[in-house]
């Protein structure tokens, strides 16, 4: 596996199997991160290029301040959050003006389409979790994945989205009680 | 043992296996409600971890730009030119204070030398130590996990 410097200088020097291993390296990360931003499928593919474009292009200015795939997550998770500005898609989360379970409007799910009272396949369980997830705001479901899916540390979500220490694992408390909740509402006892 | 329930924080905890106190555990172990609560967490953080991962809807060589870039004589020169510009500023302000050295004496006499020298080494304190922290981020970030 090539260092965060090789692969830099490789593709600095023009080698296009090095810019397609970075590319590899990272589609997940970036693919979490797009997926869990952006609900619109078409704005997903210009995106995802939107970044691996910019990658490319600042790739001369990355310092090593982090990890490699932690800077394209960041680039990911910049442009995905100025897409969703632009689109006024956006649900500000300041401090003290945060949302809370109740303040935000989630989607009610057709209960005819989620049999509950059965025990459930692996696949039903996530696509309940999938629609559940859907209802947390874009920034709650992002955190909640890089850090339950992605196994991100704090240190390294804090990197990617810029945002302070506190407001990470504020926002992160918060997606999971909802999502707890959420859950404890669909189910019953025995399925947990 | 306790008789009040987890709080969401401390339930949330447990169920990523953060050590509990030993109140805590006995708690949990006689409680069916705190049972369930935890038991909802754990299903929770287990069906994130096994959910799918979302697969991009193009080809990795489609990603990859024509052109990739080239850190070469374009970069290179723009730091030349601040290095140059850096320098260019720096002589004006050396002929600055030899002909005004006169004028400038008593910076470096009496209680001032010493304030100033103490100024000084300060200064460069703290540059060590942020040139010092940030080499120490960089190689913990290069570390591999």
């Amino acid at each position: 596996m090539l260092s965060d410097q090789d692969m830099i200088r490789m593709i600095m020097e023009g080698d296009r199997h090095a810019a397609i291993l970075l590319i590899q390296s990272t589609e997940k990360l970036v693919a979490h991160i797009v997926f869990k931003l952006i609900t619109e499928p078409s704005a997903r593919k210009d995106l995802t290029q939107d970044i691996y474009l910019k990658t490319f292009r600042y790739l001369p200015k990355f310092r090593f301040q982090c990890k490699l795939s932690t800077w394209v997550g960041q680039i990911s998770y910049t442009t995905c959050i100025d897409h969703l500005r632009r689109r006024k898609e956006l649900v500000t989360l300041a401090p003290g003006n945060e949302a809370t379970d109740e303040d935000i409007p989630w989607q009610e799910i057709n209960p005819e389409t989620l049999d509950v009272s059965q025990r459930l396949s692996r696949k039903e369980r996530a696509e309940i979790l999938e629609k559940l997830t859907l209802t947390l705001p874009p920034v709650y479901r992002t955190l909640i994945t890089l850090f339950h899916k992605e196994e991100l540390s704090i240190d390294e979500i804090m990197d990617i989205t810029g945002l302070p220490v506190g407001t990470v694992k504020s926002y992160l408390f918060r997606a999971r009680k909802m999502l707890k909740e959420r859950l404890l509402n669909y189910y019953s006892k025995e399925d947990l | 043992m306790s008789n009040t329930h987890l709080t969401e924080e401390e339930l949330q905890s447990y169920a990523l296996n953060i050590p509990a106190d030993i109140e805590a555990v006995l708690h949990v172990n006689t409680c069916n409600h705190c049972q369930l609560q935890v038991r909802a967490y754990q299903m929770l953080y287990s069906q994130i971890r096994e959910s799918d991962t979302p697969a991009l809807d193009l080809a990795v060589e489609e990603l990859v730009p024509a052109y990739l870039p080239n850190m070469g004589t374009s970069e290179i020169m723009e730091y030349r030119y601040l290095y140059c510009l850096l320098f260019i500023a720096a002589l004006p302000l050396a002929a600055l204070i030899i002909v005004c050295w006169n004028m400038l004496s008593w910076l470096f006499s009496g209680i001032f030398t010493s304030a100033l020298l103490l100024l000084l080494c300060s200064l460069l304190a703290m540059g060590i130590w942020e040139l010092f922290r940030n080499h120490d981020k960089k190689i913990n970030t290069l570390k591999p996990h």
